[in-house]
């Protein structure tokens, strides 16, 4: 674990100006599986501060019978997020929906905390919940 | 149906029942069509399906959802916009479970129901879960100022609090609860409203009968009314039965 995120760390160093194709996963600290994926386009490591992060996607999953699968998946522009807490954070806008298409919400400002699962939309909130037998499922 | 709801009832609410028994059944069937869902009389002619849009948008100030337990916390001016009902309150919180466990009273279940003609119609009853999400959602806690209005036959019901409970299809509404209908409205301590039976049970309940406007008096031997005498008493409420 701590390996992994001194790793995720690592990837985005302090004066080396952008960079891209950054990973942060998350594990699960007694099965050892990942929790939570989030990825980025290009990442820049702030001065004694958060790493900002842009065309950021989070996944999060789930295990069904060992099968690992996409629960929610969270995209936003931009945010900032803290490595030592394990927080992102953002004020513009984030889309988050189920990959099953049921729910999808749409909202400005959000932080998500990948340890404890935590996520918060702070305003105008917009969830669309689809109906499971028009869906045909 | 009218046993159950007679023993929930105090005396002074069974004294206005009666008289409302007497007035007549159907205003209690349109108010009992609160929250009703999908039901379909079985007549020989299959059912016309019903047009329903296929989603439902909850809007929100803010909203929270803590993964680990799948539980969704919105607050702050929530307006739940359902193909059947709309639902406003300040806080809402929805606790979700496994995809797979279905709850059993949403399955197609059938049951009898007396109408006012007194026949007795089998209906087949297929509410869908709330929200339409195949039965993941378990409760839903409304807060503060609810209202839950039905789109379907119009009927309005506020209160401080609703609860509604997947595994039996109840709808619990406390915290003064009021039922609003064109035939009248129905006060209680708790009211409740079962989704999968289609019925209502109200403990304490209050009716009050809007009364049918006046008959038409001859104009040539009655003074000329003016069109304000109207507006000053539009409805008479917890009146007498019309003879």
């Amino acid at each position: 674990m701590i390996a992994l995120a001194v790793a995720a760390v690592g990837q985005v160093l302090p004066g080396k100006g952008i960079q891209k194709g950054i990973k942060f996963p998350e594990y699960d600290r007694q099965s050892g599986k990942i929790r939570s994926l989030l990825t980025s386009a290009t990442a820049l490591q702030q001065k004694g501060g958060p790493i900002q992060l842009t065309g950021v996607r989070l996944e999060t999953y789930s295990y069904d019978s060992g099968q690992r699968k996409v629960e929610l998946v969270v995209e936003t522009p931009h945010c900032l997020f803290d490595v030592e807490k394990r927080i992102a954070n953002s004020p513009g806008a984030v889309n988050v929906y189920r990959t099953d298409r049921r729910v999808s919400l749409t909202g400005e400002g959000f932080l998500w905390n990948s340890e404890s699962g935590l996520l918060i939309v702070s305003n105008n909130v917009r969830t669309v919940v689809f109906d499971d037998d028009a869906r045909g499922n | 149906m009218f046993g159950l709801w007679c023993s929930m009832m105090t005396h002074a609410g069974i004294e206005k029942m009666s008289r409302f028994w007497i007035t007549g059944f159907v205003g209690l069937c349109a108010i009992v069509g609160l929250l009703a869902q999908d039901t379909k009389v079985i007549t020989g002619k299959p059912a016309k399906p019903a047009a329903t849009n296929t989603q439902t948008i909850i809007v929100a100030d803010m909203m929270e959802y803590q993964q680990r337990v799948s539980l969704a916390i919105y607050t702050g001016h929530v307006k739940v916009d359902d193909p059947e009902m709309d639902i406003l309150c300040e806080f809402m919180r929805v606790q979700f479970g496994n995809v797979t466990n279905r709850p059993a009273a949403s399955t197609n279940a059938v049951s009898t129901n007396r109408v006012a003609n007194g026949n007795t119609n089998l209906t087949t009853n297929t509410a869908r879960p709330m929200f339409g999400v195949g039965g993941r959602i378990q409760t839903i806690h409304a807060e503060n100022n609810v209202v839950i209005y039905n789109k379907k036959d119009k009927t309005r019901a506020v209160g401080k609090k609703a609860v509604y409970t997947a595994t039996n299809e109840q709808i619990e509404l406390t915290g003064n609860p009021i039922l609003y209908s064109d035939q009248g409205e129905v006060r209680g301590d708790i009211i409740i409203f079962d989704r999968a039976e289609n019925k209502l049970f109200v403990k304490k309940a209050q009716v009050e009968i809007n009364r049918d406007p006046p008959p038409k008096s001859d104009p040539k031997k009655s003074p000329k009314k003016s069109p304000d005498a109207d507006k000053a008493n539009p409805k008479a409420k917890n009146g007498s039965p019309p003879k």
